[in-house]
């Protein structure tokens, strides 16, 4: 029997997978005694073998309706996602910046913490951003000279 | 963009599932370029001007 199951069904139950694994690890972390280090390494494997399985599963049912109208809804999909996570990761750590870290303290910790550490990262995508659109650009002759100009 | 890609697939006795398999995308796509919901690519304009045998133009009409 063929199974068949939507992409979007398929990222709702990694994320709930993923919510699961969490639950795991939260309660390794709380019980920190045998046999939590076992059951979280199972928790994590059976975890990643099923999104994996799922994962494939969706993109090969997706795969018999894949058009551009699908990679239009995909790429601005992505491109929003982006956006929002972006803004709502900045504001979370700026937000437990200045509700956890006493500045008074010792600001070099604060700098290179991982909260930091995080905010540098998000930086870091912006980059990335810009250098994927500065690749795409390029390879759909964003950079080319105009003939009537040489 | 206005089109007339139900008219032409009444002339043809066409579903929409049987054109989308034709032009080789899905059927939600035919649908939204029937509701005007999306505006094909020029590829794929072509593919269906040229699956009825017609010109783009009297497909696809270019205006709000």
């Amino acid at each position: 029997m063929k199974i068949r199951i939507s992409r979007n069904i398929s990222y709702i139950i990694v994320a709930f997978i993923a919510l699961i694994e969490i639950g795991v690890i939260w309660w390794a972390a709380d019980y920190n005694r045998p046999p939590a280090m076992e059951v979280t390494s199972l928790a994590l494997t059976i975890g990643i073998v099923t999104a994996y399985f799922l994962m494939d599963l969706g993109r090969k049912t997706e795969l018999g309706g894949r058009d551009e109208r699908v990679e239009l809804v995909n790429s601005k999909s992505a491109l929003r996602t982006l956006q929002i996570f972006w803004i709502m990761s900045f504001s979370i750590l700026l937000g437990s910046i200045v509700r956890f870290i006493d500045f008074s303290r010792d600001i070099r910790r604060a700098i290179f913490g991982p909260i930091f550490g995080q905010l540098i990262m998000l930086v870091g995508v912006i980059l990335l951003f810009v250098a994927f659109r500065i690749y795409y650009n390029n390879k759909y002759g964003g950079y080319d000279t105009d003939e009537e100009s040489d | 963009m206005k089109n007339r890609i139900k008219v032409f697939r009444a002339m043809h006795d066409l579903t929409q599932e049987g054109l989308a398999k034709e032009l080789g995308v899905t059927r939600q796509t035919i649908l939204a370029i029937e509701k005007g919901k999306y505006d094909p690519s020029l590829d794929l304009a072509f593919k269906i001007a040229r699956y009825f045998e017609v010109t783009i133009e009297e497909v696809f009409t270019y205006g709000e």
